[in-house]
């Protein structure tokens, strides 16, 4: 008996001994500020983010392999020859200037005196063979920009083209364009040799270690060092960013933003972006090819409550496919607002009433399901189905959600109704890249099969239409057109943060999503 | 005084097997015990800190958490006690059969048997979980496969030990059949130490689903259940540790009952054990 009390108090001590070593974790702070005294001497920047990775299929700096080259741009190493401002307007950076000689050719004239990492001097003839073996070896961009013939002579690069392409310059400023010296080429672990504030001296499929560059051509680069590190898991991240191991993060849980807002030790920085988050409704299948469910399922979700407390107002609701910061944005569409009563009563106009008294509308003794595909690797995707699924219960549809990462076996067997996906719309600051991927009758991402002649038609011209302006008010009709029909149903954008230590200065968070690390970045 | 040791176990056992009973009333009337819908969400109403309207709290979707623990009790227990169930029996079978039988039956199936405890559990269970997908049912298969051999051990060895005593000859000669034998002769014998591992085993049971559901190899959302509360809850412990705590001290709590119950069931029913270990 008396050992028997004696192993229970074992037991306590060990469990005391356990919560005791859990709670230590916070202890580790002390540590993080002796290490920054050291960086006195040697600034190093330590930046943790969840966008970089195999999943992503961005690793590596090669920008001719897949989305690599958005990790190129983004972390300093490669610059595109024409960048977009927080408008997603085109500007210069490092071409001078351009001229567009006819519908076909384009010409444009490259800065002076700026040099890649490698010692190469920028010229036509070098942005000449990096764009060659770009639409050699890439997958989209050959299609994106359908070029014939590039000619070089000095500093001037001439592009014809095959066909009308009016998006080209935002084409070529999409990170698959940045500029790299191909005779420098591209090493076995996927480093190259660019024009950026920073040169990698280690890349993993991990982490990207960067060392500024002394010749840069625009300006002073501040900081010495930059350590880019994937960390997938969000709770891992925002521990990491409160015991200061790093300096700055990306893609923190909305949750665990709230720890760092109000807190003078940290700033955040935001931006909207285009990356989307939206429904596709699949037309195969019998009920949704009704028009009145279709508009019932887009009334019964609240994109208010999701985007404000879902999302802790870290996103916007959307109203179509583009922020309110482009000239075809969310203020040129109208949507149907949420409004559950109205959508009852289409569905009781179509035939969907509650019969049986289960709580689900029923047609022909059937209950009105709907099976929503989505994905975990964006943290909305869960937490928006499992939102619809309570609203759409509120009007008598069943939501059963499919959240799997192999979403691709479900799309391609049919076993889905309505597919959550994210997706950047306008990447190049430009709307035909949207519907040319997901809307129209030979879209590879159309996989609800919606079709609209009236759209196709509208495509046709945007197809052809050079001018800015035009373009835009063919978006924003063509938008129109996808809402009217409730074939996408747009839930919100996503507003990307930063968050990082108070004395950082010149890291901001980019509508584009592109860039991240400038020469700029620096502490206080 | 060896006299008085035997009553205060057995006073041991009352209250905690009420305790026990209690939370399975409980978990049995969920739907009805439930102050609000487990189910219903109430945005503006997220995350609320424990008050006199929500007394855990609400989750991030703003439903209730003491109605959610309620009814995540229903999903866990009984899961866990069907499981149990499920293994004690197949497993005790299997065991019976071929201690009793041996030969090549029993050397077949207790190399399995090896095979299938050669994997550390839990990463074997996941495997299986994994290939089979999601689902509260295929958790419950997943940790079944692990599970069933104890049990085929443990009858085995002791069927072994009972075929050859007097009373399964006599037994035999007075014409009984083995279906007899096995069932009213030797399975009395040894239901003791079978029942003890089993209520041993629920605890540990209740654990590993919960550990399944919280990688999200088990319950899928929006089933409450207490291990995939507690996952969906693992970003928000610093902003709002209650919406984790709850489910957490719920797991603790059940499974400390049924470990306590589980000691002083074995006290209880095979008092030799205990001198020798106590």
């Amino acid at each position: 008996m008396q050992k028997k009390r004696y192993n229970w108090l074992t037991q306590i001590t060990i469990w005391m001994a356990v919560i005791m070593l859990m709670l230590s974790g916070c202890a580790n702070s002390e540590r993080a500020e002796q290490s920054s005294e050291n960086n006195a001497v040697e600034k190093v920047f330590n930046y943790g983010t969840t966008a970089y990775g195999v999943e992503m299929g961005n690793t590596g700096l090669n920008p001719h392999e897949d989305y690599s080259g958005w990790s190129a741009v983004r972390y300093g190493v490669a610059e595109t020859l024409f960048k977009f401002n927080e408008n997603m307007e085109l500007e210069p950076w490092l071409a001078e200037s351009y001229q567009q000689i006819d519908e076909y050719t384009v010409e444009i004239k490259l800065k002076e005196n700026i040099t890649f990492s490698s010692g190469r001097s920028l010229d036509g003839q070098a942005v000449k063979e990096c764009l060659e073996h770009l639409i050699e070896v890439h997958d989209r961009a050959p299609g994106d920009l359908k070029i014939k013939e590039i000619t070089a002579q000095g500093q001037t690069v001439t592009i014809t083209s095959e066909e009308k392409v009016p998006a080209l310059l935002n084409y070529l400023s999409d990170p698959y364009g940045a500029i790299i010296d191909m005779e420098y080429g591209i090493t076995e672990e996927k480093n190259v040799a660019g024009t950026g504030p920073f040169i990698a001296t280690k890349v993993t499929d991990t982490e990207i270690n960067l060392e500024k560059n002394p010749n840069y051509w625009n300006g002073e680069v501040k900081m010495d060092k930059v350590n880019v590190k994937e960390i997938v898991d969000g709770d891992t991240l925002t521990m990491a960013m409160q015991s200061g191991e790093l300096d700055a993060v990306q893609g923190l849980p909305y949750a665990s933003l709230s720890l760092f807002q109000n807190n003078a030790d940290y700033k955040i920085s935001s931006a909207d972006t285009s990356r989307t988050f939206f429904a596709q409704i699949n037309y195969d299948t019998p009920a949704l090819k009704e028009i009145n469910v279709r508009k019932a399922i887009a009334m019964g979700i609240d994109k208010e409550a999701f985007a404000s407390h879902l999302l802790n107002g870290n996103g916007t609701p959307a109203v179509g496919a583009f922020p309110s910061n482009f000239s075809f944005g969310d203020d040129q569409v109208n949507d149907l607002e949420y409004n559950p009563e109205e959508a009852k009563r289409l569905l009781e106009e179509a035939g969907w009433t509650d019969t049986d008294g289960d709580g689900y509308v029923d047609k022909d003794g059937e209950n009105l399901i709907i099976r929503w595909l989505t994905y975990p690797g964006r943290q909305e995707l869960p937490l928006l189905a499992e939102a619809v699924q309570a609203t759409l219960k509120e009007i008598g549809i069943e939501v059963r959600v499919n959240n799997t990462q192999n979403t691709k076996d479900f799309l391609d067997n049919g076993e889905w109704d309505v597919f959550a996906s994210a997706f950047v719309t306008a990447p190049t600051g430009d709307p035909e890249y949207f519907f040319t991927t997901h809307c129209l009758k030979d879209s590879a991402k159309n996989r609800g099969n919606y079709y609209n002649e009236e759209l196709e038609n509208l495509e046709a011209q945007l197809h052809e239409t050079f001018d800015p302006t035009q373009r835009a008010e063919l978006a924003v009709k063509m938008q129109q057109i996808l809402l009217d029909d409730c074939g996408f149903i747009f839930a919100s954008h996503l507003k990307m943060s930063f968050v990082m230590k108070q004395n950082i200065t010149g890291f901001q968070a980019h509508p584009s999503d592109y860039y991240e690390i400038t020469a700029d970045l620096a502490y206080e | 005084m060896q006299k008085q040791v035997r009553n205060n176990t057995k006073l041991k056992l009352i209250v905690l097997f009420i305790f026990v009973l209690g939370l399975l009333i409980v978990a049995a009337l969920a739907s009805y015990l439930v102050p609000y819908d487990p189910y219903e969400q109430d945005l503006n109403n997220a995350l609320q800190p424990p008050d006199r309207v929500h007394i855990l709290g609400t989750d991030r979707y703003g439903r209730d958490l003491l109605s959610r623990v309620i009814m995540g009790a229903q999903t866990t227990i009984y899961s866990a006690l069907f499981l149990v169930a499920f293994i004690t029996v197949i497993g005790t079978a299997i065991g019976m059969v071929c201690g009793y039988y041996g030969g090549i039956l029993d050397s077949v199936v207790m190399r399995i048997a090896d095979i299938f405890l050669a994997f550390p559990g839990m990463v074997f269970a996941i495997a299986v979980a994994g290939v089979t997908g999601g689902g509260i049912l295929n958790a419950i298969i997943a940790l079944a496969c692990i599970s069933w051999p104890k049990f085929a051990r443990l009858s085995r060895s002791q069927v072994i030990m009972m075929k050859n005593m007097d009373y399964i000859a006599a037994a035999r000669l007075a014409g009984s059949s083995t279906g007899a034998i096995m069932i009213r002769h030797i399975l009395p014998n040894i239901i003791g130490s079978v029942l003890i591992t089993a209520v041993l085993d629920i605890g540990t049971m209740i654990m590993e689903l919960a550990g399944l559901s919280f990688l999200g190899l088990g319950a899928a959302s929006p089933t409450a259940e207490w291990g995939s509360m507690m996952s969906n809850g693992r970003s928000m412990i610093q902003t709002a540790p209650w919406v984790i705590l709850a489910p957490g001290a719920a797991i603790f709590i059940t499974v400390v009952l049924f470990n306590l119950l589980g000691d002083t069931v074995r006290d209880v029913l095979d008092p030799k054990q205990k001198k020798v270990n106590g």
